[in-house]
């Protein structure tokens, strides 16, 4: 009568299984990447010495040939008493040049790579950069009507800006019409703002004068730091801090928004106002450093693909050390195009070359592990 | 069970302040309606299932009661607390939620992950504190995880990333989790063994609502079924009294049979059966002799 059915279950057969199937077959064995990724959380702070390390390499290298120690002495006297300098010419060369150069350099690798990084955990996507906005377009679409318009330099580099920022507000309007999905909503945004700037600086080139404006266009498209001047650094410094210390303080928001929407606003993530915040931070970022040295392709990129396989996909430690291997990066592109020929190089086509294979590189370490 | 960690796990909000789902209608954007008048009530430390076809508007009911679709009338209460009327950190000390398995695109540790359930507890510039890393530690040890912590969530198994999500939502510290269908994407034993993870969070006064596919598993965990027809709630009842042969062939619109079997130690258990008696043997014919081959003879 007990079993009509003829199903007896072995209770202790099936505790049994369950106890075997508990213990996990996965074991707890870190593998190599595993291992660098703790290593690099521990000690990443260490890294901070490549900076500065390339910060003195970067100095006396150059055009005008500078030892490490004439460097260090006129740097001291200049603060001191700027009399006792040896030789003023130096003083101009290290003040006026090399150092605006090289601190603008440093920050704004800094920069884009954070704003890159901060972009591809909002996106859900590692093959976000930072110009998935428009920024770059609309940066250069400014500075081509600017150049026709045979403005100055700085003139230029304000309608730049300008119109990067038009760019990305325009874009974000797009969020209202699929406010289901906000993030498709952005790159959608993002893609058509980007063709109607594009096809914009089509015809600003297709009208420009070929002789006077165009070669212009063009070189300022390339990308270059050689128009950096000592008030740059103070341009880019005070838009960069504020940014980047709003992404900073949205780090741990940063890794939740990597998982779904929904899931993020269930976890307690107010996704809309996060979202916000990282779009201002990475625009202004992005927009003052694109108005200074035109568009520097695959920094932002490439560099949180770095750091993701140094350090994990924390944003804890992928946004400093992110910043930290960004502005090596592009400091070491852009002494390379300082020096490397008797003509500068334009510091976007450097980027790309060097950026390319390295990514393909890492991808191929990645695909051979999953 | 040691007392200390009952102690973490117990959450800040327990009460015996029950989930109550008043009238609540919702759709999306400009679209119809697509629940209906759904109202009931989960009290904390119950399993509530609710079982409906594809499309008959489980999960955005889910998503209305976690406040992510905005309700069109109706309420979703905690005592006298308006859920739709919270922000999302207050709201996600209520209700946490449980996706289904999936893919992330970055290898975020499964402590990590864990670890981000606090985040409602975050200040703006604060870090995380020895606090949250001890109430994660006691989430991952209480879903038997914990030789897993540093292991990419990427790389395991769709059952253990359902333990991981789900240890996430323990470490969020609310009343009631909702689940939305997390045994799908699972083979026959994971199923069962997550089902009774979530079941062993019942003695924490945690209150589960489950949408799920699969009627064995309201037998196996759930102490009330809620059958779902077109957005209507059609039934509320424990498993034996509303999933029946009847009610379940008119809820999948396939002749299904409920039976109860006797198990040697007293106990009994009910099993659906999906087909007709003779359907087995139709399909055996129908195989043999195809309908082509049948208008030669």
């Amino acid at each position: 009568m007990n079993d009509t059915n003829g199903i007896t279950l072995d209770n202790n057969n099936v505790l049994a299984h369950t106890a075997k199937a508990e213990k996990g077959v996965l074991k707890p064995l870190l593998n190599a990447q595993q291992r660098r990724h703790r290593f690099f959380q521990r000690w990443w702070p260490w890294l901070i010495l490549l900076p500065v390390a390339c910060f003195f390499i970067s100095f006396v290298i150059g055009r005008y040939p500078l030892s490490l120690k004439d460097f260090l002495h006129t740097f001291y006297w200049h603060f001191r008493d700027s009399s006792q300098i040896a030789d003023p010419n130096m003083d101009i060369v290290i003040f006026n040049v090399r150092l605006p150069r090289v601190l603008v350099v440093l920050m704004v690798g800094a920069g884009i790579s954070m704003a890159g990084a901060a972009y591809q955990g909002m996106f859900r996507n590692p093959l976000v950069s930072p110009d998935i906005l428009g920024v770059s377009a609309g940066a250069s679409f400014g500075a081509a009507l600017a150049i026709i318009n045979s403005s100055t330099i700085a003139t230029t580099q304000i309608t730049a800006l300008l119109f990067a920022l038009l760019a990305v507000i325009l874009s974000t309007r797009f969020e209202r019409f699929i406010s289901s999905d906000p993030i498709l909503a952005l790159v959608l945004g993002g893609m058509l703002i980007r063709g109607l700037f594009n096809a914009g600086l089509s015809i600003v080139k297709y009208l420009a004068d070929p002789d006077a404006h165009l070669p212009a266009i063009t070189f300022w498209l390339m990308g270059s730091f050689s128009d950096v001047f000592p008030k740059h650094v103070l341009q880019v410094l005070i838009p960069f801090l504020p940014a980047c210390f709003l992404l900073y303080i949205n780090r741990n928001k940063l890794n939740v928004m990597s998982f779904s929407e929904e899931e993020a606003r269930a976890i307690g993530v107010k996704t809309k106002r996060v979202r916000r915040e990282v779009i201002l931070s990475c625009t202004i970022i992005t927009a003052s450093s694109v108005a200074i040295c035109g568009q520097i392709g695959w920094v932002g990129l490439v560099i949180p693909h770095v750091t993701r396989s140094l350090v994990g996909p924390n944003y804890r430690t992928l946004l400093p050390v992110s910043a930290i291997l960004g502005s090596v990066y592009l400091l070491v592109c852009d002494t390379i195009c300082r020096n490397a020929f008797s003509v500068e190089l334009p510091i976007g086509i450097l980027t790309s070359l060097i950026g390319i294979p390295f990514f393909i590189i890492i991808f191929k370490q990645r695909a051979g592990r999953v | 069970m040691s007392t200390d960690r009952y102690r973490i796990l117990r959450p800040p909000l327990i009460s015996q302040v029950p989930l109550r789902v008043s009238g609540l209608t919702t759709g999306y954007e400009k679209g119809p309606d697509i629940v209906h008048e759904v109202s009931f009530e989960l009290k904390p430390g119950r399993f509530m299932c609710i079982l409906g076809e594809n499309g008959c508007g489980k999960t955005t009911l889910l998503k209305a009661i976690l406040a992510l679709l905005p309700a069109r009338h109706g309420s979703v209460k905690i005592g006298k607390t308006d859920l739709h009327m919270l922000h999302e950190t207050q709201r996600a000390k209520y209700l946490a939620y449980i996706p289904q398995a999936h893919r992330t695109p970055f290898p975020f540790t499964v402590g990590d992950v864990i670890r981000m359930g606090r985040t409602a507890y975050h200040q703006r510039f604060s870090r995380e504190t020895a606090e949250d890393r001890a109430i994660a530690d006691a989430c991952m040890r209480q879903m038997q995880i914990e030789h897993l912590a540093e292991w990419p969530y990427t790389k395991l198994s769709g059952g253990q990333q359902q333990l991981v999500l789900i240890a996430r939502a323990l470490a969020q510290q609310a009343s009631f989790l909702i689940m939305d269908e997390p045994t799908s994407h699972l083979d026959y034993g994971n199923q069962y063994r997550v089902l009774e993870k979530v079941n062993e969070l019942r003695q924490y006064g945690i209150g589960v609502l489950m949408v799920t596919h699969d009627p064995s598993h309201c037998f196996y965990a759930s102490d009330h079924v809620m059958l779902m027809i077109d957005g209507k709630i059609v039934a509320t009842a424990s498993p034996e009294d509303a999933i029946t042969s009847q009610s379940m062939s008119e809820l999948y619109h396939f002749p299904i049979a409920v039976k109860r079997f006797q198990l040697e130690c007293k106990a009994h258990r009910y099993a659906c059966i999906p087909g007709t008696s003779n359907s087995r043997e139709n399909m055996e014919r129908s195989r043999y002799n195809s309908p082509i081959s049948s208008s030669f003879n």
